[in-house]
């Protein structure tokens, strides 16, 4: 009883506003509209590395070592399913609209994509940055394949050692040593996993502090809305180039401390009413709610529909933004309904 | 609940299988909803000796040195036939053609495992050795090819650019100086290549002004600093002096100082991602080769 309620859980409407936040952060970036709307894949991983650090424990109370199997088929069940079908689709798509001398590029990321490992054939093949990207309608998949290797890094340290900091602490200098080993260029370290798993283990560590400690201040809202948009504000100015050529990292740096501070203010403040609420209307509200729900679709099926586009087209307008968000909208709706909610109710 | 897991499994191991198979047996699409269709000028496609050999034993007289004229041999793949039609219309333009001929050796190169010490012993390599050993001190040798066909080359992985580069400077080696050729031999850098078939939509009217038809200039220039590496490299090694080879760059057919473009007069210069338009080869061959030849 306890396993099913913590596997049902319901939804916080507040992690789904920061979930739609971040999807239309991407959107925006891949459509060309913002500089650097692609630290909302750093929020994505801060949300993952929160709700799995606590998931895990809850299964682990209940199962102990063997609640490793349920944590798989739990985000397994939710994962698998529409990567298969969009992966699909998208394929059939590309023998329709692409021509035979770009196709084999496109079948390679798919079939990398299915083994969990596009984002390091992406990082050793194209340049993530550049034009070209935008015409593998695959590209995205990176960080899917990125978070399902966070998900087996995370289930052993969880499982297997406990969150043992001994564990931990070994594990944060193996990454430090693979990175210092493979430091790559900007388009690679930007896909490799092992270089952007801070970001999911800022999510780890905001589950042990959002745990610990309750706010309560007077000016919650005001924070709020200032972070949202110091984060708008940092998806549109790319900030200068830290250190090489990684003129990403700067960017999702700054992301992840105000993503996580925005978490943290959200998660430890215990108040359910969503940010954005007070300010739209109750049916933009729940429509924003909504698209967070749907927020893993909209992100598998955006970028193929996107990219199709620029090979029909060959470039965006404004009313072709519309449409692209529109069809990824419907498109997405159908999946979530028919195939991710559908299924991890068929398999539970 | 075996059951479910099991039949999940099975569904993820058919889908997998199926694009595997889609993308080693299928590559040609049985029907494209936006019809893909080259926009060439190109009057014919040249296909290479080596090429057409495979089809009949017998090498074609058009294949065989002619001891009275000046041969004008290029050797390479598909950016090596682009440079015929270009002479072609040089020597019809030129007053003496016949005193001239030209021989396509290969129209494709770059088949194989690069790093595989078989291929520098194929018998591709042996045909192009056996023809370059017969020229006189008049022919010239031309070798271009696209760094497109390197896998990693460009958009890849860097770290793996200086093996590759190596690769085609012992590839160039083996063939020009495992034995005294006569000819002059030309090194040629690479015309500009996008990284995907955008022909379709750059010409389009207004295709000059789409980002994606627009030829950026360290693209280009890291393009060809591949090619670059592996002549530079052919350098080293120990070669007659006397038969040293030219390296010539296209990059002024293109740029203007750091500004390049992909469009003149007749508009978009490629007929694809990557091969120009026979009026293109025209103009680079006069711009280029005319002084050489």
């Amino acid at each position: 009883m306890e396993l099913s309620r913590i596997i049902s859980q319901k939804r916080d409407s507040q992690i789904d506003s920061i979930r739609a936040f971040s999807f239309f952060l991407v959107f925006f970036y891949h459509t060309g509209y913002t500089e650097a709307g692609y630290i909302g894949v750093d929020l994505f991983f801060i949300l993952s590395g929160y709700l799995m650090t606590g998931t895990i424990i809850s299964i682990t109370k209940i199962e102990g070592t063997k609640g490793i199997f349920t944590f798989a088929k739990k985000r397994f069940s939710r994962l698998i399913p529409s990567i298969l079908v969009v992966t699909c689709i998208t394929t059939l798509f590309a023998y329709l609209i692409v021509p035979d001398s770009d196709r084999p590029e496109i079948m390679r990321t798919a079939i990398t994509t299915l083994v969990a490992g596009a984002n390091y054939y992406l990082a050793l093949s194209q340049d993530y940055f550049g034009v070209a990207a935008m015409f593998n309608p695959f590209t995205h998949m990176w960080s899917i394949s990125a978070e399902i290797h966070f998900y087996l890094i995370i289930a052993i340290l969880g499982f297997v050692f406990r969150f043992s900091k001994f564990a931990l602490i070994a594990f944060v200098v193996l990454i430090a040593g693979i990175n210092l080993i493979f430091s790559g260029d900007s388009s690679q370290s930007y896909l490799f996993s092992h270089s952007r798993i801070y970001s999911f283990f800022a999510g780890h560590c905001l589950y042990f502090l959002a745990i610990r400690v309750q706010l309560q201040f007077k000016y919650f809202a005001l924070f709020k809305t200032t972070l949202y948009g110091l984060i708008l504000l940092l998806s549109i100015v790319k900030l200068p180039v830290l250190f090489g050529t990684t003129d990403w990292l700067l960017n999702s740096i700054v992301a992840n401390l105000l993503g996580f501070i925005l978490l943290f203010l959200i998660l430890s403040s215990g108040k359910k009413n969503t940010p954005l609420s007070s300010i739209f209307n109750s049916l933009i509200a729940n429509t924003w709610g909504y698209v967070g729900r749907i927020s893993y679709s909209l992100y598998l099926v955006h970028f193929p529909i996107l990219s199709y586009s620029f090979w029909i087209w060959g470039e965006i307008t404004l009313l072709g933004l519309f449409g692209v968000f529109l069809a990824s909208f419907v498109t997405a709706a159908i999946n979530y309904k028919f195939v991710e909610a559908r299924f991890v109710k068929w398999l539970h | 609940m075996n059951f479910k897991i099991t039949l999940s499994f099975l569904i993820y191991i058919i889908v997998l299988a199926s694009i595997t198979w889609l993308y080693k047996y299928q590559q040609i699409s049985p029907i494209l909803i936006v019809p893909y269709k080259v926009q060439t000028d190109w009057s014919y496609e040249p296909i290479g000796c080596w090429n057409s050999q495979s089809m009949d034993s017998n090498l074609s007289t058009n294949c065989q040195l002619d001891d009275s004229m000046d041969n004008i041999l290029l050797f390479g793949d598909s950016h090596a036939s682009q440079l015929v039609l270009g002479f072609e219309n040089l020597l019809k333009t030129t007053q003496a053609p016949s005193s001239k001929k030209i021989i396509l050796l290969t129209s494709s190169l770059m088949n194989g495992h690069w790093p595989s010490p078989h291929f520098f012993d194929s018998s591709q390599v042996k045909f192009i050795s056996s023809v370059l050993a017969e020229t006189s001190k008049n022919d010239v040798i031309i070798f271009t090819v696209s760094s497109q066909h390197v896998k990693d080359s460009v958009y890849g992985n860097l770290k793996q650019k200086g093996r590759l580069s190596i690769s085609l400077a012992k590839l160039l080696a083996s063939i020009l100086y495992t034995q005294p050729i006569k000819g002059k031999i030309i090194l040629m850098l690479d015309t500009p290549h996008l990284k995907n078939d955008v022909a379709r939509i750059c010409y389009r009217e207004e295709g000059y002004k789409n980002k994606l038809c627009q030829l950026n200039y360290d693209d280009y220039m890291l393009q060809n600093s591949y090619l670059i590496e592996a002549y530079d490299y052919l350098k080293t090694l120990p070669i007659n002096p006397s038969n040293e080879p030219i390296v010539l760059d296209p990059t002024p057919s293109f740029c203007n100082l750091k500004e390049c473009s992909l469009f003149d007069e007749s508009g978009f210069m490629l007929i694809d991602g990557n091969h120009i338009k026979m009026s293109v080869s025209h103009k680079l061959v006069k711009e280029l080769f005319i002084g050489v030849i």
